[in-house]
């Protein structure tokens, strides 16, 4: 019986197997140069290395043509493509698989482009632009900028408490940024945002009906502004608080661990608002909701 | 050297009159009732809640500024299209989309956004409803109703301004949520822009 589960397999798989390519390509590349990946569907890996040049292997599928491992005469620009067979009736992403294992040296700028498949960098300390339509991205922050845009693909960003410009735009992708330090931005219609800063200067989140979790400790001067339609905001400050808050929702409710408490805004009507200083004030903190609940606590 | 003094009427006599008269009045005048509480509850308030005038249009300036910026380039845009391509209709029901359609934008009751506004959203929705296609259909379905989404929120900030017209906190709302759409469908169109056209 066994035996004839393995042939089944074997023969459900043969075309597959026998369909992949595997690639394996190396080019020389400037230590601080940019590299560009377009693919459509698959994984793309992306690893930092000691070394002075960019490896690509992996398999592609069927629906791929060929891969591209481009550099321009001074190394500085590296571009790696999937180009899809022009195969008729084919549609988005079903084919065009591609697995791709790319090493390039530590200080690279990357450029990643794709349609449906994750996206994952490990180490890289250059800057960052990362985009994909359905894809999951996964990255490390270092102490260079890092954009990551995704339409209904999730996104996840670990820092080292650096300092650096992070972006993050998701249209119904959840998004998971932790250790950041800086400035962030983060923007989404549904998606749930969940931002950790250890420190902040700048940060700028909203939503539609997306919740918004910000968790972290506010560096003097700092600056916050979060602001939803009709998803729930919470703010936990760790450490030492210094900030004048100003909250306000149209119809949502507000709390705050700190121990005012919100009135109205308007005498009949809807609308409540909380204004108040800790400590020195010298941060400010601008938290804004249509309906959604807004919750603000120190730890 | 001859001086003129110059008086408003009347000799000395009269002068002297008015300053004893002056003289005469009360040095200070005590009023009715305590008026210090209300002042000192006046400077004790939070300065946001004093938010003035002048802060207000600021940051209405800000948000205006980077409307028209973002305005102004995609009415470029708009004008560059129209060169190359026939009119562009207003009513993108015709296009075979499930966009939500385009509604007036309005602030409230009390004004809309101009035809402008209104051409270079248009023309936003109708490229991006014939690139949709080009999307997985699970993303695709996504989009569209993250598109409606927005439009739900637009429609659920004007109904409370129309609540409450005046309120500062509705306007930023929905500026922002009318940028917000905006921006989107520039991501999208360029997103989905960069894809192949499904064969």
């Amino acid at each position: 019986m066994k035996n004839l589960y393995v042939a089944i397999a074997a023969l459900v798989l043969s075309p597959v197997a026998l369909a992949e390519q595997s690639v394996d390509k190396r080019v020389q590349a400037d230590p601080q140069g940019e590299v560009q990946v377009s693919t459509v569907s698959g994984l793309v890996s992306i690893d930092a290395w000691d070394r002075d040049e960019v490896q690509v292997t992996g398999t592609l599928g069927d629906d791929v043509e060929r891969l591209d491992v481009e550099t321009d005469r001074e190394r500085r620009h590296t571009l790696i493509k999937v180009v899809a067979k022009k195969s008729s009736g084919r549609r988005h992403g079903d084919d065009v698989d591609a697995e791709l294992s790319i090493r390039v040296p530590a200080g690279s700028r990357l450029d990643v482009n794709t349609v449906s498949a994750d996206v994952s960098v490990n180490g890289i300390r250059g800057e960052q632009r990362l985009q994909t339509v359905s894809g999951e991205i996964s990255s490390d922050i270092a102490a260079e900028d890092v954009e990551a845009k995704t339409v209904s693909g999730s996104v996840v960003l670990r820092g080292e408490s650096k300092p650096a410009v992070v972006t993050v735009t998701t249209v119904s992708g959840d998004a998971q940024v932790l250790r950041a330090a800086g400035e962030i931005a983060a923007n989404s219609v549904s998606g749930t945002l969940n931002l950790e800063v250890d420190q902040i200067t700048r940060a700028r989140a909203r939503t539609t009906s997306g919740d918004l979790q910000i968790t972290g400790a506010l560096k003097k001067d700092a600056r916050v502004d979060a602001e939803t339609i009709s998803g729930e905001i919470n703010l936990d400050l760790k450490g030492t608080v210094n900030a004048e808050f100003e909250i306000e929702s149209f119809s949502g409710e507000i709390a705050n661990c700190f121990g005012q408490t919100a009135k109205a805004t308007h005498k009949y009507g809807p609308g409540n608002e909380l204004n108040f200083k800790q400590g020195d004030g010298s941060a400010r903190v601008r938290v804004q909701s249509l309906s959604g609940d807004i919750r603000v606590c120190g730890r | 050297m001859n001086t003129e003094r110059t008086t408003s009427g009347g000799g000395d006599g009269d002068h002297d009159a008015v300053l004893r008269a002056v003289a005469q009045l009360p040095q200070s005048i005590e009023p009715r009732r305590d008026l210090w509480p209300a002042i000192a509850r006046g400077l004790d308030q939070p300065t946001s809640t004093r938010r003035t005038r002048f802060e207000v249009s600021w940051s209405f300036a800000a948000a205006a500024a980077v409307g028209c910026v973002a305005l102004g380039a995609l009415l470029s845009y708009s004008v560059l299209r129209q060169d190359a391509t026939p009119a562009v209709p207003t009513d993108p029901s015709a296009t075979a989309s499930n966009l939500p359609t385009v509604q007036q934008a309005n602030f409230g009751s009390y004004a809309a956004l101009g035809p402008e506004y209104e051409r270079a959203r248009a023309t936003l929705v109708i490229d991006l409803a014939e690139r949709l296609d080009r999307l997985p259909p699970v993303t695709r379905l996504k989009v569209e109703k993250n598109l409606a989404e927005i439009q739900r929120a637009v429609t659920e900030i004007n109904a409370a301004l129309e609540r409450a017209p005046g309120d500062t906190l509705l306007q930023e709302l929905l500026m922002n949520a009318y940028q917000d759409e905006l921006s989107l469908l520039a991501h999208l169109n360029q997103t989905t822009g960069a894809l192949p056209a499904r064969t």
